[in-house]
């Protein structure tokens, strides 16, 4: 496998409250034989605010993480939709050959996994039914797996790295790729109908049999779990880098 | 009505902000399935017309007279010129609402869907297709296309004042999405197919 | 609570209701996922419906002159209004010409959006609607709660109740067909009756003048062939170039709104009937304005099939009338900014920017990204609140440099891991109603990070 010099892009909600995620995100691509570098100054890649329509507010967090990342053959961040927000919306950003390189080289991780190291069994084991939610960002604007909406070939990159993990069962949904309703700050300005969707998702995965919830996004996962921890639910929510990172055989 | 005025504002303002971008090419490549053979084609086009709500009455075409005579003999039927003679384009509302069965010459057919088409040359009066409470269309099993792309190179909308693609019996899904035939137009559909 | 926040939640409060609405219309997104998934070529023709609108914006005036010359030629009369009022006022004129009593209407988002029927109704004129759902909410004194299935937010007994009520139907009885059939009946007696027929219009024909109406029931073809005069009245976008650009849009129209694989019946009206008046009326209100804008001409390419609605997962869950806008769900929330950004502010975020809209969308348009960008635009005009615009405008600030984040971050984590739970799920707290905060592990990933390089 190819050593790449990574800059490791850890998102600001992940850094503050799922540090695990960060922590097996990085041992990851170590066991993979990355060199791998977390550049300590960086925050957050602006999303939420420009999300929010206050994209202007946020141009001064882009510029900090170009700062921090221009330096880097890849960015690998355990984030869909935060990767999908630099590659897509840093075109506000004047386009330098620094600006530019980092929305070309910014990867979610499992995309980094499948499509430029090509790892195809990572030896691992979890014997649970596992319901994989398709985040939105990383589902069409990354393309991490084909949309229901399209009528196109079928695939999942995050099933094909779990689908070889022994004792795993891949759990059919009954709405593939619906949204969980977290969506940034739609999260609070419209609390009723981001819980009702996340409540529906839960239930769908629950209807089905699934015992762990997975996802690139540790946002939507963030939200499903505040249901979850709320409603005193069994199901439990995981991000994919602590699954791929977890018992090694 | 003098809206010569607002016409010439509609055209001006276009004009002023089409030029903030470039002129588009329009269709490049528009290619389509239209592989299938004439038995594939009508076995999709039966199944299709099924799924749209309309009986399919498969005839030899020299059977067809008998059917119509033996089975839908209080049918009126558009082809016959005494019957066109009787509902002629002035003819009263209330007396076309009484048709029970019409029967009316269908063009050709769409096999990706079960359309046929119908054009005011085979009909006296527009309304016929839709006030009738039960439409027959008679349709040579030779005359099918397999997408509406070939059925739009096949027609000549410049050459008919109205024409109306019909597939199945007028419907609505409009009380809690439940199907149900009849809502304003025929009730129901029969096409004979002969050939 | 923006308007749509607080229309979403009370629709919501009945749940049941709304878990039977958000099914009731995934449903048709699964019927519609269906039938494209059986036109191999799907992609395809999305694309080439998107080029061929995108030729059709930009040279609008030519197709549109183009348009009325055949028209014109063909015995029809073509009419032009620049706003609603406009439009309204050539309506009445073309009634009080005919002097007209009776008039029928069949579906028309435009006529909706120029508020038509309201303005004749304040002079004494009544327009029967002959689409079944807008009949029921016409009856009802409601607003239609989706383009193409009007009264999708009712129960049966519902319209039952108002059936007994206006056209007396048995009490109670709620059977969709036996209603269906009382609607027939009633509105049978309105179209021999009508003297003048009003349809919306699905496409436009450059080159050959006709307007094709796309119908399941076969009202449009009952009132337009039924009356001595029929009028089509058409926004500035709805023209194709050539009649066979038809082949494409049909194929996709019906598919894509209701998972039919055409509607029952595709009209094509090019002549007046023998003895008969057709009026062509083509509108602009407000629509040219937005020809030149790169970022939302786009919008102008919509042919109304209201897939978009049938897939959003908020619209599912908050209906129709919680927009508050003639046209609801994605592609209204980008158009209703376009007419009042004022009034329509919070439509933009009523979303939560997941894009499915914008794959189903027929003829491509990027809805979400639409969305995405009126944010911005209506944040720049200070269009949303205070209080959302200085709490971003701070958080770009503790965002953008590593000490400052860091500090904030530390409060944050602070806060979770030692304020006593009924001060951190005060009501101001949106999240935490009905859902836990994260925990707060005592260190962060950043002061790990930090652990470790030093070990």
């Amino acid at each position: 496998m190819k050593k790449h010099k990574i800059g490791l892009f850890i998102p600001c909600y992940i850094d503050l409250f799922y540090p695990q995620v960060g922590i097996a995100t990085l041992e990851l691509l170590e066991k993979l034989g990355q060199e791998v570098e977390y550049p300590a100054k960086q925050t957050c890649c602006g999303q939420p605010l420009a999300n929010s329509g206050s994209e202007k507010e946020a141009i001064a967090t882009y510029r900090n993480f170009v700062r921090n990342f221009q330096d880097f053959d890849y960015i690998v961040t355990p984030s869909g939709s935060c990767a999908y927000h630099v590659r897509r919306h840093y075109d506000v950003l004047e386009q330098t050959d620094a600006v530019k390189k980092v929305r070309e080289t910014t990867y979610e991780l499992c995309e980094f996994l499948t499509d430029i190291l090509q790892v195809d069994d990572l030896q691992i084991r979890f014997p649970h039914k596992v319901g994989v939610h398709n985040s939105c960002h990383g589902l069409r604007g990354l393309k991490l797996a084909s949309a229901s909406e399209l009528v196109e070939q079928r695939y999942s990159k995050l099933r094909r790295l779990l689908e070889k993990a022994e004792g795993i069962e891949i759990v059919e949904l009954d709405r593939n790729d619906e949204c969980c309703g977290f969506g940034g700050t739609f999260s609070v300005f419209e609390p009723d109908l981001s819980a009702k969707m996340g409540k529906d998702r839960i239930s769908d995965h629950e209807r089905n049999g699934v015992e762990v919830i997975t996802a690139a996004d540790m946002s939507c996962l963030m939200h499903l779990e505040g249901i979850i921890r709320r409603q005193k639910k069994q199901i439990q929510v995981k991000h994919i880098a602590e699954i791929l990172n977890s018992n090694s055989l | 009505m003098e809206t010569g005025k607002s016409k010439i504002g509609i055209l001006q303002s276009i004009r002023k902000r089409k030029t903030l971008f470039p002129a588009f090419a329009g269709m490049t490549d528009c290619t389509f399935s239209d592989q299938s053979s004439p038995a594939e084609l009508a076995e999709i086009f039966k199944k299709n017309l099924q799924a749209a709500g309309a009986d399919i009455v498969e005839l030899k075409t020299d059977a067809v007279e008998e059917y119509i005579a033996s089975t839908l003999n209080v049918a009126l039927d558009f082809r016959q010129p005494e019957i066109i003679a009787e509902y002629p384009a002035d003819c009263p509302l209330s007396k076309l609402n009484k048709i029970e069965q019409a029967i009316v010459q269908g063009n050709f057919g769409v096999a990706e869907n079960g359309a046929i088409w119908v054009e005011e040359k085979d009909i006296p009066h527009r309304i016929i297709p839709f006030i009738t409470q039960h439409l027959i269309l008679l349709l040579d099993a030779r005359m099918l296309v397999a997408t509406m792309q070939n059925a739009y190179q096949r027609i000549c909308l410049n050459e008919t004042g109205f024409g109306v693609f019909i597939s199945g019996p007028s419907k609505t899904a409009d009380i809690e999405q439940s199907l149900v035939y009849g809502a304003h137009g025929a009730k129901e559909l029969t096409v004979l197919v002969n050939g | 609570m923006t308007p749509h926040a607080y229309k979403a939640k009370q629709f919501l409060s009945n749940e049941p209701r709304a878990d039977w609405h958000d099914q009731t219309l995934w449903l048709v997104r699964q019927k519609r996922d269906r039938m494209a998934a059986a036109v191999p070529e799907w992609e395809n023709l999305r694309k080439q419906a998107s080029l061929i609108k995108e030729n059709v914006l930009s040279q609008l005036d030519v197709f549109l002159e183009q348009f009325e010359t055949e028209a014109v030629k063909n015995g029809v009369t073509v009419l032009w209004a620049k706003d609603a009022a406009e439009f309204n006022r050539i309506i009445l004129d073309i009634i009080q010409k005919h002097q007209a009593k009776n008039i029928v209407k069949s579906k028309s988002m435009l006529t909706e959006e120029c508020g038509l029927n309201d303005f004749l109704h304040s002079r004494g004129i009544e327009v029967v609607d002959t689409d079944l759902g807008e009949r029921i909410i016409q009856f009802r004194g409601e607003t239609p709660s989706h383009i193409v299935l009007p009264a999708i937010h009712l129960k049966k007994e519902e319209i039952g109740e108002t059936f007994h009520e206006k056209l007396g139907t048995e009490k109670g009885a709620s059977d969709p067909t036996y209603l269906t059939r009382a609607a027939r009946q009633h509105l049978r007696e309105k179209f021999l009756a009508a003297d003048m027929a009003l349809t919306g219009v699905n496409f436009a024909v450059a080159e050959t003048g006709s307007v094709v109406v796309c119908t399941n029931e076969g009202n449009a073809d009952m009132g337009v062939h039924a009356a001595p005069v029929q009028v089509h009245c058409m926004g500035i976008e709805k023209i194709v170039p050539k009649q066979e650009h038809l082949g494409i849009f049909t194929r996709l129209l019906a598919r894509n709104a209701t998972g039919q694989a055409v509607t029952t019946y595709t009209s094509h009206y090019r002549k007046p009937k023998p003895g008969g008046a057709m009026y062509i009326v083509i509108v602009d209100n407000g629509r040219s304005e937005y020809l030149g804008n790169p970022k939302y001409m786009h919008s102008l390419k919509c042919i109304r099939c209201g897939g978009c609605m049938n897939t959003c997962p908020v619209y599912r869950r908050s209906g129709g009338h919680s927009y508050g806008y003639v046209i609801p769900g994605p592609i209204g929330s980008i158009l209703a900014p376009q007419k009042n950004q004022r009034k329509y502010a919070d439509l933009p975020f009523a979303s939560s920017l997941c894009g499915s809209c914008s794959n189903v969308c027929p003829v491509e348009i990027n809805i979400h990204e639409q969305l995405y960008d009126w944010r911005q635009d209506l944040t720049r005009q200070k269009r949303t609140s205070f209080v959302k615009r200085f709490s971003m405008k701070a958080a770009g600030f503790f965002l953008s440099g590593n000490a400052r984040y860091n500090f904030v971050g530390q409060i944050a984590r602070w806060a979770i891991r030692y304020l006593p739970h009924c001060l951190l799920y005060l009501p101001i707290n949106a999240w935490g109603r009905e859902r836990e905060l994260p925990s707060a592990p005592k260190l962060s990933f950043k002061q790990w990070h930090g652990k470790r390089v030093k070990n």
